[in-house]
């Protein structure tokens, strides 16, 4: 009976909003019916309508029973807001754009945490997916060994499904020549866990994660934009071979579009077993236990909550560290065999880009969140000295008999239009503005930049909450006025506008106080970035270039291997343009690298941190070709080989702290007993990245460590017209191995500060924005101020005022206004700027000078936007202004 | 939907339906037969009473139709409709528990 009821009076309420012109005319026929036979029955047509208690009224009530009714209310509503919008182009045109540009930087920087950090793998039930890691001290490590991912998996009862993967980059021949292509190996139960289905063929599991391949030997997946690119989207791909580092094997599936694995912001073309790195490249990485290269992901059992997964992987944790090769030294050992294994929610997959981005993008949240608020009471401003003007409007509807909640509908429906407006072009702007940012921070990263539901909630949610935050207290204040008060102009002008323009300097004070906030953040992050960018990093980065190759299928190893590099260098000298050529291991700034702590020899009493030294395996002529200073001694020379004394040149600081009587031919011991004697001290120069204070540093020939690197070249002419020829020269000497990256140093330095330009950029960019808004708010709040003190100017200027006294009345107006939110914005800031210490460099987040900065430069742009109104009142015809009264 | 303690409102329903459980009316029979049976006891205004009829009919429990009257002029006929008669039913019960009850506390307080 109910739901026969609900369908019944359902259908009668579209009816109604279809046909209600007919409706009207019944309910016009229906009342005019009455009448008649009221006014038959003797009445005067007057007295009928009394008898009906008015007959609008009652319409109304009728009409109100269709349930439907506010459907067409709210058409009505939008049509009027429409109207009142067109009536003020200017006004609706500041409106939405600041809108547009408050919403959207919003959007974007939600857009970056949702494609980074929140958005689910496109797999099967992403919320079942655990990431593995390793909390530590300072950071946590989300990578572990092959024999540590073999403990857990045969140790831990608690997962269904556990695998493990890695990125890489395999050749494989197109045409003639080798080109690499992204690839992953993945192991254990990787595409069961992902639970993804190949488009076609079939994908491999743990009988194929087999050294020498499983029962079809080796076998490769591939996605479908290399299916496309490569195949042609060819169904008869499945069973072809690929030689992958040499190796053919045979293509068994082909994923679908979207996948691309459990690390985001990576686009594998090529998917293998990971044990058949075993063939593929380097065979000692997988069975070594310090080669820390695999993430781990895994799914509980059925049933199995995260907190007795917890409890299961706490009690395996000493006994996997115990059996993963833990160092010797009883204090590091004790160390390490405390580590804890954990898991984390895995939906939203890994990236390396997340520990990078996590703390800027959060605080660049809380910034951009600060600009919308600006936005908004701007907007809640200008509504409100808009409201002032139609205050006739208002009373004349509820003078009409509209109700206030009517009225007040009214101009929420218009706030709310106008947020929706900005909200879409703010949308479109972060379309635009997500792309730049991803951009910004990695130049790498393949991700699906196409907006979530997330994103479109988000702004969704954005456009009515900034719509209602700004509408609803000048929606109330606007109708809280008595109707005949507000119809005698004047009455009305005196009487609510104390109140009025208390509410406007509130929002106007608190505007201010966010731009101070979020001058000084823009302020202190800038500051940082150029600090970073002009700190010397101790070498001179521009003109040189790095040219790493692949050299893994290379029939020559180790000492053959470190000749052909020697061969390498000395062909690349003849390049036009090269000035200087040598080779380096570790490409400074690229926050990777080779530290080790060593031991120096004569010496007890330097502790352990102070014996962190950062080490280099460099070519001859590297200090020359990267300008640094050779301070003492000898550089590396081609007299230094595997067979002769290994020798090493150290930083000057560590030439200080270690031998303060003089470092040139002392030892220092490297681990496993090699011994390394000092034949040279350099000058300080920076390894990791630019952040880092400047650390020790060693360099050692590669020669005498075997290990390879990456061409450095130091050029006159830009790099890309010796490309060619470095190609031929490299294709005559080392055929079969690949450029791997060529990159200037330039380069290298812009991608390090990657995060630091976002940020800092970003930063900027709000503060700026928020200038722009407070100074419309201000010049708003003035011009509103100055015509409603026209006649009391006009009085001054008959008195004698001069238009110089005039326009200082307005500018100590304004003074006013803003002095207060000053003083609340630096009190904001001392209170909060600690929070973006950790993204600060070589200022202090209460440096005073850059809160003074912003202080100054918001009072210039206020007296900016003062002047327009103070000018306009200074020229002010006082007989014009008197007669206004 | 129905709120069977809301009793002037109630009281209203009930009474429409009631009547147009005999046979369907036009609203100016309606407020006719009103005056009629409850005399000047209910007063029910004429304005309130096409309010009532057009929630009623929003309810599913009457129906209009356009029909002509003996004088041959058009009018808006009210009918009971079946999910109408059982809503009558149910509010005549309440009704009769309501009133049983007030009886009883009146009766009481006169002991």
């Amino acid at each position: 009976m109910r739901v026969q009821q609900w369908l019944y009076t359902l259908a009668l309420r579209i009816r109604s909003l279809f046909h209600r012109r007919r409706l009207e005319q019944e309910l016009d026929d229906e009342f005019q019916f009455h009448l008649e036979h009221l006014m038959e029955n003797g009445m005067t047509r007057a007295e009928a309508i009394k008898a009906l208690d008015g007959i609008e009224l009652r319409k109304e009530e009728c009409r109100d029973t269709r349930g439907l009714n506010w459907i067409e209310g709210l058409t009505q509503d939008l049509r009027y807001a429409v109207r009142v919008l067109r009536k003020s182009p200017a006004f609706t045109t500041v409106a939405i754009l600041s809108l547009a540009l408050g919403i959207g930087a919003n959007t974007a920087i939600f857009s970056v945490m949702d494609l980074l950090l929140l958005r689910p793998l496109p797999v099967k039930q992403p919320d079942g997916l655990r990431l593995l890691r390793i909390p530590g001290k300072t950071a946590t490590r989300y990578s572990f060994t092959y024999p540590m991912f073999e403990l857990i998996s045969q140790r831990s009862p608690v997962f269904a499904e556990i695998f493990a993967w890695s990125m890489v980059r395999l050749q494989t021949p197109v045409g003639g020549d080798m080109v690499l292509i992204p690839a992953a190996y993945a192991g254990g139960d990787y595409f069961k866990g992902l639970g993804v289905s190949p488009k076609i063929g079939q994908v491999f599991g743990r009988e194929d994660d087999r050294p020498a391949g499983g029962k079809n030997g080796p076998v490769a997946v591939i996605s479908d934009g290399y299916w496309d690119r490569r195949y042609a989207r060819s169904p008869s791909v499945v069973g072809q071979s690929i030689p992958l580092n040499g190796v053919a094997v045979t293509i068994i599936g082909v994923m679908p579009a979207g996948f691309f694995g459990a690390e985001v912001g990576t686009a594998p073309d090529v998917w293998v077993p990971l044990n058949l790195q075993r063939q593929l490249d380097n065979p000692r990485c997988i069975s070594s236990p310090s080669c820390w290269y695999l993430r781990v992901m895994a799914r509980f059992k059925p049933g199995v909550t995260d907190a007795q997964g917890a409890a299961a992987l706490a009690t395996i944790s000493r006994g996997v560290m115990e059996d993963s090769n833990p160092p010797r030294r009883p204090d590091l050992r004790a160390t390490f065999v405390a580590q804890q294994l954990q898991t984390e929610p895995g939906a939203a997959g890994y990236t390396g880009l997340r520990g990078l981005v996590r703390g800027p993008l959060q605080i660049l949240m809380g910034l951009v969140g600060l600009v919308l608020l600006i936005a908004c009471a701007n907007m809640a401003n200008l509504l409100t000295a808009r409201a002032a003007a139609r205050q006739k409007e208002v009373a004349v509807r509820l003078a009409l008999g509209a109700g206030r909640k009517r009225v007040i509908r009214q101009f929420l429906t218009e706030s709310i239009l106008l947020s929706v407006a900005g909200a879409a072009g703010g949308f479109l702007i972060a379309i635009w503005a997500t792309r730049v940012l991803i951009a910004l921070v990695s130049n790498t990263a393949v991700l699906d930049l196409q907006p979530d539901w997330r994103v479109l909630t988000f702004t969704a949610v954005a456009a009515v909450g900034t719509g209602l935050l700004f509408g609803l207290a000048p929606a109330f204040r606007a109708t809280r006025v008595g109707v005949g008060a507000a119809l005698k102009e004047r009455a009305a002008q005196i009487q609510g506008s104390s109140g009025r323009f208390g509410f406007m300097r509130l929002l106007l004070g608190g505007q201010v106080a966010m731009s101070v906030l979020l001058l000084a953040a823009a302020g202190l992050l800038a500051e940082s970035l150029s600090r970073l960018l002009t700190e010397s990093p101790g070498f001179d980065t521009r003109g040189v270039t790095v040219v790493s190759i692949d050299t893994s299928k290379l029939p020559q190893k180790g000492p053959a291997l470190m000749e052909l590099y020697g061969r390498i260098v000395e062909r690349a000298k003849a390049l036009p343009g090269a000035e200087s050529v040598s080779l380096m291991s570790t490409t400074p700034l690229s926050n990777g690298g080779w530290d080790n702590s060593v031991t120096v020899v004569g010496r007890t009493d330097i502790p352990e941190q102070e014996r962190q030294a950062d080490i280099n395996a460099v070519g001859p002529k590297m200090l020359e070709t990267m300008r640094i200073p050779l301070l003492a001694g000898r550089d590396f020379n081609d007299r230094d080989t595997e067979q002769s004394t290994k020798v090493a040149v150290i930083s000057d600081n560590a030439a200080r702290r270690w031998f303060p009587e003089g470092a040139l031919g002392r030892y220092i011991g490297m681990g496993n007993n090699s011994m390394v004697r000092i034949v040279g001290i350099a000058g300080n120069s920076k390894y990791l990245n630019l952040r880092e204070a400047i650390p020790k540093t060693l360099f050692v020939p590669y020669t005498q460590w075997n290990q390879g690197g990456g061409i450095t070249i130091r050029t006159a002419v830009p790099v890309r017209e010796t490309y060619a020829e470095f190609r031929e020269l490299l294709r005559q000497l080392a055929p079969g191995a690949p450029i791997r990256t060529i990159k200037t140093m330039e380069q290298q330095m812009d991608e390090s500060l990657a995060t630091e330009r976002l940020t800092a950029y970003l930063s900027v960019f709000f503060a700026v924005l928020a200038l722009l808004l407070t100074s419309v708010g201000l010049y708003g709040i003035l011009a509103y101020s100055v015509s409603r003190r026209t006649s009391e100017i006009g009085v001054r200027m008959a008195l004698g005022a001069q238009p110089g006294n005039v326009v200082w009345l307005v500018v100590r107006e304004a003074m006013g206004h803003t002095a207060a939110g000053a003083v609340a914005g630096v009190a904001a800031v001392a209170a909060s700027s600690k929070l973006i210490e950790s993204l600060l460099y070589g200022v202090r987040p209460n440096d005073p000078a850059t809160i003074v900065a912003s202080v100054v430069a918001l009072a210039a742009v206020c007296a900016g936007a003062a002047w327009l109104p103070a000018r306009r009142a200074s020229r002010l015809d006082p007989m014009t202004a008197l007669r206004e009264e | 939907m129905s709120k069977p303690s809301d009793l002037v409102q109630g009281t209203l329903d009930l009474l429409l339906l009631k009547i147009l459980a005999l046979e369907p009316l036009h609203g100016w029979a309606i407020s006719l037969r009103l005056k009629q049976v409850s005399g000047d006891v209910l007063q029910v205004s004429d304005g309130s009473l096409y309010p009532a009829l057009h929630r009623l009919e929003n309810q599913g429990w009457i129906k209009a139709e356009w029909r002509t009257t003996e004088n041959n002029r058009r009018a808006k006929f009210y009918t009971l409709t079946r999910l109408g008669r059982g809503q009558l039913a149910k509010e005549t019960a309440n009704w009769e528990r309501l009133s049983g009850a007030i009886t009883g506390v009146v009766r009481l307080s006169e002991v």
